[in-house]
């Protein structure tokens, strides 16, 4: 399975890169999609995502297909998608 | 009903699909809150007044900096060290004689933001800051008045229209501000223009219902890729829930 991520607003700066693509060969959670994702990384992806208790963070827009995702730990990535991580961005 | 001045003034616009004498007069009745005249802000209150609505209420506390000039399309250079507000109201009166424009030289919080929702029926949040948006998206959730929340960074831009009942408010979508956030933005005066373009198209929807508007989605704009996509927002949050 082919899966795209986007780095949306501020995130994006922060680590230099728009977007990622990954192979994954069987369904994923989400979370442990994203928790992967940030391995080898620089730490700032993950402070994105993840606060200092591992929890995912309420500051972070993820959509999956343009859907928004509301459970992390719901979600199963089975197939072909792109995930869009948007922080917050208020510039007006 | 719309004078013989207005049916002259609007007539381009009342041929759009949708757009009668009605929607019009509906817009000439309203009042929009335009929360800080900035790129993005003073780009929404100017195509609002070109549409003819009938009032338009600006919050934006301080005085015109050199660096606002590069976006801030209300302002003029004649102007600095002057409250923006000031600057504003001139270039939306000079531009549109029969429009109302009120003006506030303070920003949007959770202590006046009853208050400047005052018989509005429709506000645009444009401020550089999450807590004038929150306090803005608290007070439209409050007394059920639509919120157009426009943002911008760098080459993107998004355009959230919220009400009450019926969409996810921005308390459901970011429930507090990103981690690593930094107060200025890079910002090009086209990308806030296009952006507030948008959110404005959004709200003369939401007044006149002339088209639908995009109740429930998160309108996304890559000005660097030239695209645009809804993302469809579903959360609802304990802030919505207290208010519905």
């Amino acid at each position: 399975m082919n899966i795209k991520i986007h780095y949306r607003g501020q995130l994006a700066n922060h680590i230099d890169s728009t977007t990622d693509e990954i192979t994954i060969a069987s369904p994923i959670s989400l979370i442990d999609l994203l928790t992967n994702l940030t391995k080898g990384k620089d730490t700032t992806l993950n402070d994105f995502i993840f606060d200092e208790n591992n929890n995912f963070r309420n500051s972070l827009l993820i959509a999956v297909d343009n859907n928004q995702v509301i459970d992390l730990s719901a979600i199963t990535i089975d197939k072909d998608c792109e995930i869009t991580l948007f922080p917050p961005i208020a510039g007006g | 009903m719309l004078s013989n001045k207005d049916k002259e003034t609007y007539s381009w616009q009342l041929d759009l699909p949708g757009f009668s004498i009605n929607e019009q007069a509906i817009l000439r009745k309203s009042t929009a809150l335009v929360s800080r005249v900035g790129g993005m802000g003073g780009a929404v209150a100017l195509s609002l007044a070109a549409a003819g609505i009938g009032k338009i209420i600006l919050a934006h506390q301080g005085n015109l900096r050199q660096d606002d000039l590069n976006r801030q399309i209300l302002m003029s250079g004649h102007s600095l060290n002057k409250p923006r507000v000031d600057s504003a109201y001139k270039t939306l009166k000079n531009f549109n004689h029969d429009i109302d424009v009120i003006t506030h030289n303070e920003n949007i919080n959770v202590d006046n933001v009853d208050d400047l929702l005052s018989d509005v029926d429709i506000a645009f949040g444009c401020a550089p800051l999450f807590k004038e948006r929150f306090a803005l998206n608290g007070g439209c959730l409050k007394k059920g008045i639509p919120l157009i929340d426009c943002s911008m960074y760098a080459m993107e831009g998004r355009v959230i229209p919220i009400l009450i009942n019926q969409t996810p408010c921005l308390k459901c979508i970011y429930n507090e501000p990103p981690i690593h956030w930094k107060r200025k933005f890079p910002v090009l005066a086209a990308v806030s223009s296009l952006v507030a373009q948008i959110g404005t198209i959004e709200g003369i929807k939401a007044l006149t219902n002339f088209s639908k508007p995009s109740y429930g989605s998160m309108i996304y704009i890559d000005a660097a890729q030239y695209k645009i996509e809804k993302i469809n927002l579903h959360a609802v949050c304990s802030e919505c829930s207290t208010n519905n």
